[in-house]
């Protein structure tokens, strides 16, 4: 049998996408102070993070800007033992990982982050979990690495 | 997004975002064997059909006509004629030169079928269908149809 090759293709899909009014206020924040900031709704009090302009349910604009802490609590969780490819590398991400949906303090709407804790007997609905802020910040959700549980 | 565009990546109105994507496919016998004969030999390979004959470039393992399992190697160019053309004049990322630069569709001295490639040390201006090129072959190969780096004009077609 001859030498059997692969034909390897990387390619890079490069693309940007316009902030708009309240995602680059957040964003600015984020980065220029670490800190986390979230939109009130003045009907339903909702509190949205990312802030966006209209209420999903009240159909509201929103304008009041509110401090969002870095801990929150896990309201969702799983631990990856199948890898997607990260979309930053292009590599698989190495396993094992947890990802959570975690409520932030003052906030009313979850985001979907990594987890330090891989161990599943040790996760649980409820857990207070803290950021764990890169040194360096760009201005993204990637400037927080992951969350560390806390007790 | 990658290291070196993160710095970018504070800009206030846009979030720019890269994913890569690594692909790879198994090139298969009759592929393997034509990119390893490029890389090791720097010979451009075809397959000929047993029935119609025809010399299909790049080796095929199979004539689309015939659907006959193709068996004989036959060497091919690595001069040839230029077919068609065309100018790329849009900067795109994944185009392998900055514009302007050209495509050429080149039949291969004793192929059937015609071979895309770049042209090159050659004026844009002076390219027209019907003239003789010749494979420059890369410095570094690996396996890959960049193993041949370009088609350039003969030495008779610049007279």
């Amino acid at each position: 049998m001859n030498e059997l090759i692969n034909i390897e293709i990387p390619m890079a899909l490069r693309w940007q996408f316009g902030t708009g009014r309240h995602f680059s206020r957040f964003i600015q924040t984020l980065r220029n102070e670490g800190k986390i900031l979230g939109i009130r709704c003045p009907q339903c009090q909702r509190v949205y993070i990312p802030p966006r302009l209209i209420c999903g349910n009240c159909y509201r604009e929103m304008a009041e800007w509110v401090d969002v802490k870095d801990t929150g609590v896990i309201q969702g969780y799983t631990v990856y033992y199948h890898p997607i490819l990260d979309p930053v590398t292009g590599e698989p991400r190495p396993i094992p990982y947890g990802m959570a949906l975690i409520k932030l303090d003052g906030a009313d709407t979850t985001i979907n982050h990594y987890l330090s804790e891989t161990d599943l007997a040790k996760l649980r609905i409820g857990l207070k979990v803290r950021a764990v802020w890169r040194s360096q910040r760009r201005g993204f959700i990637s400037d927080i690495s992951h969350f560390e549980v806390i007790q | 997004m990658r290291e070196t565009e993160l710095g970018k990546a504070t800009s206030e109105r846009f979030v720019p975002i890269e994913v890569r994507l690594t692909l790879s496919y198994a090139a298969g016998e009759t592929a393997s064997t034509f990119f390893t004969t490029l890389r090791d030999h720097c010979r451009i390979m075809g397959t000929k059909c047993p029935q119609c004959g025809q010399v299909l470039v790049p080796a095929r393992q199979f004539c689309p006509k015939c659907f006959m399992t193709t068996t004989d190697w036959v060497e091919v160019g690595p001069r040839g004629n230029l077919i068609s053309h065309t100018v790329v004049y849009h900067h795109g990322p994944h185009q392998p030169r900055t514009v302007p630069f050209a495509y050429g569709i080149i039949r291969l001295d004793r192929a059937d079928t015609n071979f895309v490639h770049l042209l090159g040390e050659c004026e844009i201006d002076t390219i027209h269908n019907g003239m003789r090129l010749e494979a420059v072959f890369a410095n570094n190969r690996g396996a890959g149809i960049l193993d041949i780096a370009y088609f350039r004009p003969t030495e008779e077609a610049m007279l």
